[in-house]
C-alpha cells in the first residue's frame, strides 16, 4: 500500500473515524495499531524487527542516560552509552541501506590486495523508511543526552514516535518533543478534517496531475538522447527539479495532510524553495527537517567541537577574521553534504548531493563580497522583483544541474548525461520544441496543457503561501461558492487528469526509497 | 505541535451548519463522480438496452441473458405475433452467477411474469476473472446502487481475483478517466439523461453476418458441472424460489461442445428436481427450423435470420404454455408505435442479411469457375466478390515492375505497396483487414479478421508464411505474391494462386490441391 492509492485512503477513513470513536485514552493506541497494519501492509512484514531492535537500543540507552545524566561521575559513562547506540543505529542502517558504500569499498580494496574477497549484499530487505526513522531516532538520543528532551519511559509509545505511519516512507523527520502530541487526547475538529482533506487533495494534485506526467517527459529523453539530443537533454534538467519537488511536496501534503486529520501537526518540510535567492536560502525551504537535522546533530557539534573550535582560532590567526570564519565553516559544511549523502545511500549520491551543493554553497558564499560591490557600483535594485526572479533562476539552475546524479542510478551514468549535456550545447535548436517531437516523448498535447494548467496553480498556490503562510487561510476567506468551485474542481482534476489506476503504473515516490 | 487553524476549532464545532455543509459538500462530490462516471465509462454496445430497461412499462417475459439472448431473441416478434411484451435483460460476456443481480435489477424496476432464463453462460462459469463480464452490466449503474455493489462482490469473491484490481470496478472512474477522447461522441453524454434512454429493439442485436458450421463441435467428453456451476445453478434455482418467480429456463442455439452438452444434461436434472422447465433449443433445431449453413455468425451466435426462427419458436412455446396479462390500451399504443419503429430497422436488416445471403450464394457458385482461371483479371474479378477474403503472403519485397493495369488497380486499390515489404496481409469486403510487416517486434503475432479467419503468423529464420486455423499452414514462395483465397460462410481454402511476374499479362497458377 503507498500512500497514494485507494487502500490508503480508505485505509485513513476507517482510521480516523475509529479514532475519533474510541475513549481519548487509548487513542494513541489506535494510532499504534494504524502504523503496524500499515507498515505490514506496505513492507515485507518481518523487517519490523529492526524498528523494534532500533526503539529497544534507544529505550534502553535513554532510559539509562536520564536516569545518570546529572550524576557528575556517571558523565562518561552516559556520553559513552549514548554513542555506542547511535552507532549501533548507524551500523544496522549502514549494514542494510548502505550496502554499496561497503560492498563498494570491498571491491576497492580486492583490486589492492586480490585475497580479500568481494561483499556481497546481505539477503535481507531493509526496513520501511529505515532513512528517516534512523535519523529521528539519533535525534532522540542526542536530545535526551543534551537534556533537550525527556526520556520516554513506555517503550511502546517510543515504538510509536518511530513508527508512526504517516512519517514512515517519506519523512519529515521529526523531533521527539514535537511528536508528544502523539501521546495526547484529541477532541474531533471538523476544521482538522476539513484542512486535512485539503492538503492530502493537493498533495494529489500535484503528484498525480503535474509530477507523473512530467516523469514521463524526463525519463523519455535521458532513456534515448541519441534520438533526443540538442535542446532536450536541458529541457530534462530544468524540468527534473519539477518533477522532484511536485513528487516529493505532493507526499508531504499527503503525509502531513494525513497527521493534521489526527490532530497532529508535523513539521513542514518545504517552503516555496524555487523562491530562494540563493542556495543558503534554498537548503532552508526544501527538505527543512532533514537539514535542520544535519544542522543541529552534525554541524553544529562539529562546528562546537573542540578540534574546530581551535582549528578556527589557527585560521583567523594565520589568514585573518573572514578567513578564519569561512575555512572552518566550509570543512563543517563539507561533513555536513558527506552525511547527506551518505545518507540518500548511493555513491554517485555524494558527488551529487555532497560536492555539487557543497560547492555551490562555498562559491556563494565565497563571491558574496564581490556579488555586493558589484550590485552597489551598478545600482542594481536588489529589492525589485526582475533582481529576485534573475536569483531564483540562478539557484534553480543551480539545483537542476546538480540534481541530474538524482536522475541517474550510477556514477558513471550521471557522467554520461552531463556528457550528453556538454555536447548538446552546440546543436541547441529551440525550434525543435514546436515540431512535434515533443509528442514522441510519451505525452500528448493534453498532458503538456496539463503541466502548463498545474505548474500555474502551483505558483499561484506557492505565491499564496508566502503572502498568507498557507494558501488555505486565503482559499479560507472567500465565499462560500467560491470555495466549493476550487475544491471541486481540484477534485475533478484529480479524478479525470490523474495518473492513477489500471491504465497506468502504480505511482511510488522518489523519496520513498530512503 | 499546534496547527495553523487551533485558534477557530471549538468556534466552528458548535455551529449545526457545518455539520449540514459538509453532508451537503459530500453529496455533491458523491454526486459529481456519479456523473462525471457515467460520461467517461465505456459505451458498451448493450449500455442502453439495460439503462433503458428502467423505463419500460409493464412486460409480460423477461429474458435473462448473455450477448447469445441479445442475438436469439426478438422480443417485438413477440408482440407482433402473440401480444406478449418481452424484453432482453442481457449484457455481453455476462455470467450465469451474477443473474440473481441481474433479476434483482429487473424487479426493481418491473414486475414480469415471467422470467426466461438463458443457461448458455453456464458452462463460462470459472474461477478465473474476466473484466467485460463484471463490467458489462456494472459500468451501467449508479456508483452507489446496492445491486450494483452486491453485484461485484458476489463476482469477485467467488474468483480468484487480484485485490488491487478491484477498486477500479466499485469506482470504474479509476478505469475510464482517460477516455476522454470518447467525449466528442454524442452517445457518451447519453447517460447524463437516464430517464430518457430507450432501447426501440427492447435489447435486441442485429447481426447480418453468415457462417456456416457443423451442428456440433468436435471436442472431448465432458464431465458434467463444476462445483462452480452447482453452485451458482443452485443459488438461482434458491433465487426463484425464495422471490416466488415463475421462472422458465432455455438454452439459445449455439455451436455447442459435448462438453457444454453434458453441463446442460446434469442442469437439466437439478432444475426439473426444483420443478423448473428446462428447454434446451439446441434439441430442437429442427424445429426451429436453425440452418447450421445460413442462421449463425459465429459459433456462439445466431444471426438475424437465425433470431427470427428462434423468436418463433420460443414465443409460440411461452403462448401456448403460459398466459400472460394483457396490456392497457396506453401500453399497447406504446407498444405499437416501437414495432412501427422496429419494423423499419427488422426490414434493414432483413434486406442486409439477404443481399449478404445472395452474395454469399454467389460466391459458393462461382467457386469451381475461380479454380479454373488462368487470367489475373477475370480471377480477381470473381476473388474480389463479396462472398470471398483474400489473404497475401510474400516472403521479401517483391522487385517487379508492375505493368499490368488491374494488378495495379488491385495494389492500388488495397493501398498495397509491394516493395515496401508487406508481408501478409487479408482483405476482407474490399477493406484491409490485417497488415502483418516482418519485423523483430511482432513475430507470432495473431490476427483474428472476426469471421472467419484466425490465423497465426509463422515467422522463423526457416520459414515464413500463415496458419489460418481449421485450413492449413502456408508458407510464403520466392520472389512470387501468394494470393489465398477462403470462402467466408464456410471458412474453407477456395483458391490458392501464385503470381511471379507482374510482366505484361500476368499469368496465375494455381497450387495442386483446391478444390
Amino acid at each position: 500500500m503507498t500512500v497514494v492509492s485507494f487502500y490508503y485512503l480508505f485505509f485513513l477513513a476507517i482510521g480516523v473515524l475509529i479514532y475519533y470513536a474510541v475513549p481519548k485514552k487509548v487513542q494513541w493506541i489506535i494510532l499504534l495499531l494504524l502504523s503496524l497494519i500499515f507498515y505490514v501492509s506496505a513492507a515485507t512484514p518481518y523487517t519490523i524487527v529492526f524498528l523494534i531492535a532500533s526503539t529497544i537500543i534507544a529505550y534502553t540507552s535513554t532510559i539509562y542516560i536520564y536516569r545518570h545524566k546529572d550524576a557528575e561521575i556517571y558523565a562518561k559513562t552516559v556520553s559513552i552509552v549514548a554513542i555506542v547506540s547511535v552507532l549501533i543505529n548507524i551500523l544496522m542502517w549502514f549494514l542494510l541501506k548502505g550496502s554499496a558504500f561497503w560492498i563498494l569499498g570491498s571491491i576497492l580494496i580486492n583490486k589492492v590486495i586480490p585475497g580479500v574477497p568481494v561483499l556481497r549484499a546481505l539477503p535481507v530487505v531493509s526496513a520501511l523508511g529505515m532513512g528517516y526513522y534512523t535519523a529521528q531516532i539519533i535525534g532522540y538520543i542526542l536530545d535526551v543526552l543534551w537534556g533537550n528532551a525527556d526520556a520516554q519511559k513506555n517503550p511502546i509509545k517510543l515504538f510509536l514516535f518511530l513508527c508512526f505511519f504517516p512519517q514512515l516512507t517519506v519523512g519529515p523527520v521529526s523531533r521527539y518533543n514535537d511528536l508528544l502530541v502523539l501521546y495526547d487526547y484529541h477532541k474531533f475538529s471538523y476544521q482538522n478534517i476539513c484542512i486535512g482533506a485539503q492538503r492530502i487533495l493537493w498533495g494529489f494534485f500535484k503528484k498525480l496531475v503535474i509530477s507523473d506526467r512530467v516523469a514521463i517527459i524526463v525519463n523519455s529523453i535521458w532513456n534515448d538522447t541519441t534520438t533526443y539530443g540538442g535542446v532536450w537533454p536541458w529541457i530534462a534538467v530544468f524540468l527534473y527539479p519539477l518533477e522532484i519537488y511536485t513528487d516529493f511536496s505532493g507526499c508531504m501534503d499527503v503525509v502531513l495532510g494525513t497527521s493534521e486529520l489526527f490532530d497532529i501537526h508535523l513539521s513542514e518540510n518545504f517552503r516555496n524553495p524555487f523562491f530562494s535567492r540563493n542556495s543558503q536560502e534554498f537548503w532552508q525551504r526544501w527538505h527543512i527537517t532533514l537539514g535542520s537535522w544535519a544542522r543541529d546533530y552534525v554541524y553544529y557539534p562539529v562546528m562546537k567541537s573542540r578540534w574546530m573550535v581551535n582549528f578556527g582560532k589557527k585560521c583567523k590567526k594565520k589568514y585573518g577574521k573572514r578567513w578564519g570564519k569561512f575555512i572552518p565553516w566550509s570543512l563543517s559544511m563539507a561533513i555536513l553534504w558527506f552525511v547527506m549523502g551518505v545518507w540518500h545511500g548511493s555513491v554517485h549520491h555524494i558527488f551529487g548531493v555532497s560536492l555539487w551543493f557543497w560547492l555551490a554553497l562555498v562559491i556563494s558564499e565565497l563571491f558574496e563580497p564581490i556579488t555586493k560591490k558589484i550590485t552597489c557600483v551598478l545600482r542594481i535594485k536588489t529589492e525589485s522583483f526582475g533582481w529576485h526572479f534573475y536569483q531564483s533562476g540562478r539557484t534553480y539552475a543551480v539545483y537542476a544541474l546538480g540534481a541530474v546524479f538524482f536522475t541517474s542510478s550510477s556514477l558513471q551514468i550521471a557522467l554520461a548525461h552531463y556528457r550528453v549535456l556538454g555536447s548538446s550545447l552546440s546543436q541547441l535548436n529551440p525550434w525543435t520544441l514546436f515540431d512535434g517531437t515533443v509528442l514522441n516523448l510519451g505525452v500528448s498535447w493534453k498532458d503538456i496543457n496539463l503541466i502548463i494548467f498545474g505548474c500555474v496553480c502551483l505558483i499561484l498556490a506557492d505565491y499564496l503561501r508566502e503572502r498568507y503562510d498557507y494558501a488555505r487561510i486565503w482559499v479560507r476567506n472567500q465565499s462560500f461558492g467560491f470555495r466549493w468551485l476550487i475544491w471541486i474542481g481540484i477534485f475533478l482534476v484529480v479524478l479525470i487528469y490523474g495518473m492513477y489506476g489500471p491504465e497506468y503504473n502504480s505511482s511510488t515516490f522518489i523519496y520513498q526509497g530512503f | 505541535m499546534a496547527g495553523p487553524f487551533s485558534k477557530d476549532k471549538e468556534k466552528i464545532l458548535a455551529k449545526p451548519k457545518v455539520i449540514l455543509s459538509f453532508f451537503l459538500f459530500l453529496c455533491i462530490v458523491v454526486f459529481c463522480v456519479n456523473e462525471v462516471s457515467y460520461i467517461f465509462r465505456y459505451n458498451y454496445a448493450h449500455r442502453d438496452a439495460l439503462i433503458g430497461f428502467e423505463n419500460e412499462d409493464h412486460v409480460n417475459v423477461v429474458f435473462v441473458g448473455g450477448s447469445n439472448v441479445r442475438c436469439a431473441i426478438q422480443p417485438l416478434e413477440g408482440w407482433k405475433e402473440y401480444g406478449i411484451t418481452s424484453y432482453n435483460y442481457a449484457a455481453n460476456a455476462a455470467k450465469f452467477d451474477l443473474f440473481p443481480r441481474y433479476m434483482d435489477v429487473i424487479r426493481k424496476y418491473n414486475s414480469p411474469e415471467l422470467f426466461v432464463i438463458d443457461l448458455r453462460t453456464l458452462p463460462l462459469v470459472v474461477k478465473g476473472v474476466e473484466e467485460k463480464a463484471i463490467r458489462g452490466w456494472a459500468d451501467c449503474y449508479d456508483i452507489y446502487d446496492p445491486i450494483r455493489i452486491r453485484g461485484i462482490c458476489d463476482y469477485f469473491f467467488r474468483r480468484d481475483y487480484d485485490l488491487n484490481e478491484i477498486p477500479s470496478f466499485f469506482l470504474d472512474i479509476m478505469r475510464f478517466h482517460t477516455q476522454d477522447k470518447n467525449l466528442g461522441v454524442n452517445t457518451q453524454w447519453a447517460p447524463l439523461k437516464r430517464s430518457e434512454i430507450r432501447d426501440i429493439t427492447k435489447g435486441a442485436d442485429d447481426v447480418c453476418e453468415i457462417n456456416a458450421y457443423n451442428t456440433i463441435m468436435l471436442t472431448p467428453e465432458g464431465k458434467g458441472m463444476s462445483e462452480l456451476q452447482m453452485k451458482v445453478l443452485k443459488e438461482v434455482l434458491d433465487y426463484c424460489d425464495n422471490n416466488h418467480l415463475n421462472a422458465l429456463f432455455i438454452c439459445t442455439p449455439y455451436i455447442l461442445s459435448k462438453e457444454d452438452y453434458d453441463v446442460f444434461d446434469a442442469a437439466e436434472k437439478i432444475i426439473s428436481e426444483r420443478g423448473y422447465t428446462f428447454q434446451n433449443l439446441n434439441d430442437h433445431c429442427e424445429e426451429i427450423g436453425i440452418d447450421f449453413n445460413t442462421h449463425f455468425c459465429d459459433v456462439n451466435h445466431t444471426n438475424y435470420l437465425g433470431a427470427k426462427a428462434v423468436s418463433a419458436y420460443i414465443f409460440n412455446y411461452l403462448s401456448s404454455n403460459y398466459s400472460f396479462s394483457e396490456q392497457s390500451a396506453e401500453s399497447a399504443e406504446k407498444w405499437n408505435d416501437d414495432y412501427s419503429e422496429y419494423s423499419i430497422i427488422s426490414a434493414q436488416r432483413q434486406s442486409a442479411i439477404n443481399a449478404l445471403k445472395d452474395s454469399l450464394d454467389e460466391a459458393k457458385e462461382s467457386e469451381k469457375e475461380l479454380v479454373l482461371e488462368s487470367d489475373f483479371r477475370d480471377w480477381l474479378r470473381i476473388a474480389n466478390m463479396k462472398g470471398f477474403s483474400l489473404v497475401l503472403i510474400q516472403d521479401k519485397s517483391l522487385d517487379w515492375d508492375v505493368d499490368n493495369e488491374d494488378f495495379e488497380s488491385f495494389l492500388d486499390t488495397n493501398g498495397i505497396i509491394l516493395n515496401m515489404g508487406t508481408n501478409v496481409l487479408t482483405i476482407r469486403d474490399g477493406k484491409v483487414r490485417f497488415d502483418y510487416r516482418k519485423t523483430n517486434d511482432n513475430k507470432g503475432t495473431t490476427g483474428n479478421d472476426r469471421c472467419p479467419i484466425d490465423f497465426s503468423i509463422i515467422d522463423t529464420d526457416d520459414e515464413f508464411g500463415i496458419d489460418i486455423n481449421g485450413v492449413g499452414v502456408f508458407s510464403s514462395c520466392n520472389n512470387a505474391l501468394r494470393i489465398l483465397v477462403i470462402n467466408n460462410q464456410y471458412r474453407r481454402l477456395v483458391d490458392d494462386i501464385i503470381i511471379e511476374n507482374a510482366d505484361g499479362d500476368l499469368a496465375i497458377e494455381h497450387i495442386a490441391g483446391c478444390r
